[in-house]
């Protein structure tokens, strides 16, 4: 093995068990893990048995078969942005939203009769209720 | 017409008013509205302002939403929308927090929509007799945006980002649906007139802001005419609303 070979695959291995250890604390959802996952093992393929690389090179008649790598990554990239993009405007528009209802569930409440405390002032809520630890989850 | 004025009288009107860091000029509006429109309620949505906005408002006895953070104007807006659809207004009027927008003018912003079925009601700065005073720019933008979405919209418009308007409930039912984040005025306006509904405009004639100034200052007219300008050709493109959207409000 090459010491170029060994680099990327240490590489796709430190990029596995950074990806597993998120998932054990909870901050990376199945599909993002499933699909950073893949992308470790197919770093791993690619290194190991170049032949994949240059068969794909041929059908595709490159004749230079790292260029296929160069493009599939920077595919890959963009194609995770532009995922990010929808995510971050779904997630905008439902932050929204739920500030917005919040503003009218309050107003409904004080009108109800519940506790009326403006915004600014400590609410009993945000002051006796333990903060429940994140590590202890 | 004693008639009209009959079946007039059980209308629910509301007047919106967006709030962010106004405690200052709040009491003041607050208080022309309530002589000018005594027929409103009246509505602070208070857009997660960190002074006294909403302790002012509430001691004018008016509602008051309080958005935990800053939505900006879109957003703030459309909580006073689905707080108007809630709760089945007829007519609703966005005046502005800071006094520029002449309370006197409520009741004749909202009586095309009460009385001729008028969906939107704008009040232009551009169709009073003399200059509307502000930066080149600024006017520069404006007449572009306006040209724009007379175009797009097939109504005339003289003053597309007027922040003092009438809507009526249908308006404000799809409003609350869609409306956009950051400079909601002329989109609204080619959004509306796609639904079918019928716009007009009145002329006003604004003050000066008591307090604060103005957000769109510098070059940002520049900016704000370019973004607003390509988010108005998008909204040709975008499909009418599903009905599962939105969420239930």
């Amino acid at each position: 093995m090459r010491p170029i070979s060994a680099f990327v695959v240490f590489v796709a291995v430190v990029i596995a068990l950074v990806v597993v250890f998120y998932i054990r604390r909870w901050r990376l959802r199945e599909e993002y893990s499933l699909l950073w996952l893949f992308l470790s093992a197919a770093l791993i393929v690619l290194t190991i048995d170049q032949g994949v690389m240059e068969w794909a090179a041929d059908r595709l008649d490159v004749a230079y078969s790292p260029a296929v790598l160069f493009f599939l990554a920077l595919a890959f990239v963009a194609v995770m942005l532009f995922h990010y993009s929808l995510e971050i405007s779904r997630l905008s528009d439902q932050n929204k939203m739920l500030a917005q209802e919040l503003g009218i569930l309050r107003a409904k409440v004080e009108v109800a009769g519940g506790p009326a405390a403006p915004s600014g002032t400590p609410q009993a809520s945000e002051v006796d209720l333990p903060v429940p630890d994140d590590d202890a989850l | 017409m004693a008639e009209t004025r009959h079946t007039l009288a059980g209308l629910r009107r509301l007047v919106i008013i967006p709030a962010y860091n106004e405690a200052r000029s709040l009491p003041g509006v607050l208080r022309e509205v309530r002589a000018a429109a005594p027929d409103f309620d009246v509505l602070v949505v208070n857009d997660g302002s960190a002074d006294e906005t909403s302790l002012m408002a509430r001691s004018e006895g008016c509602a008051v939403l309080d958005l935990c953070f800053n939505l900006g104007i879109g957003g703030a807006v459309q909580a006073g929308f689905k707080y108007a659809v809630e709760g089945a207004y007829d007519v609703a009027v966005q005046v502005d927090g800071d006094g520029q927008h002449p309370a006197d003018q409520i009741e004749s912003l909202s009586r095309p929509i009460l009385e001729e079925g008028v969906d939107m009601v704008v009040g232009s700065r551009y169709l009073v007799p003399g200059r509307y005073e502000g930066g080149r720019l600024r006017r520069l933008g404006n007449a572009v945006l306006s040209r724009m979405c007379s175009l797009l919209s097939g109504q005339r418009v003289t003053d597309s980002t007027s922040g003092f308007r009438a809507f009526s409930g249908r308006a404000l039912a799809y409003l609350a649906h869609r409306y956009p984040t950051d400079y909601p005025e002329p989109e609204s306006i080619v959004l509306l007139a796609r639904r079918g509904m019928r716009i007009t405009e009145l002329p006003v004639k604004m003050g000066e802001r008591q307090y604060g100034r103005s957000s769109i200052t510098g070059l940002r007219p520049l900016y704000y005419m370019i973004k607003v300008g390509l988010a108005l050709v998008l909204d040709v493109i975008k499909e009418a609303p599903r009905r599962q959207e939105g969420g239930k409000a």
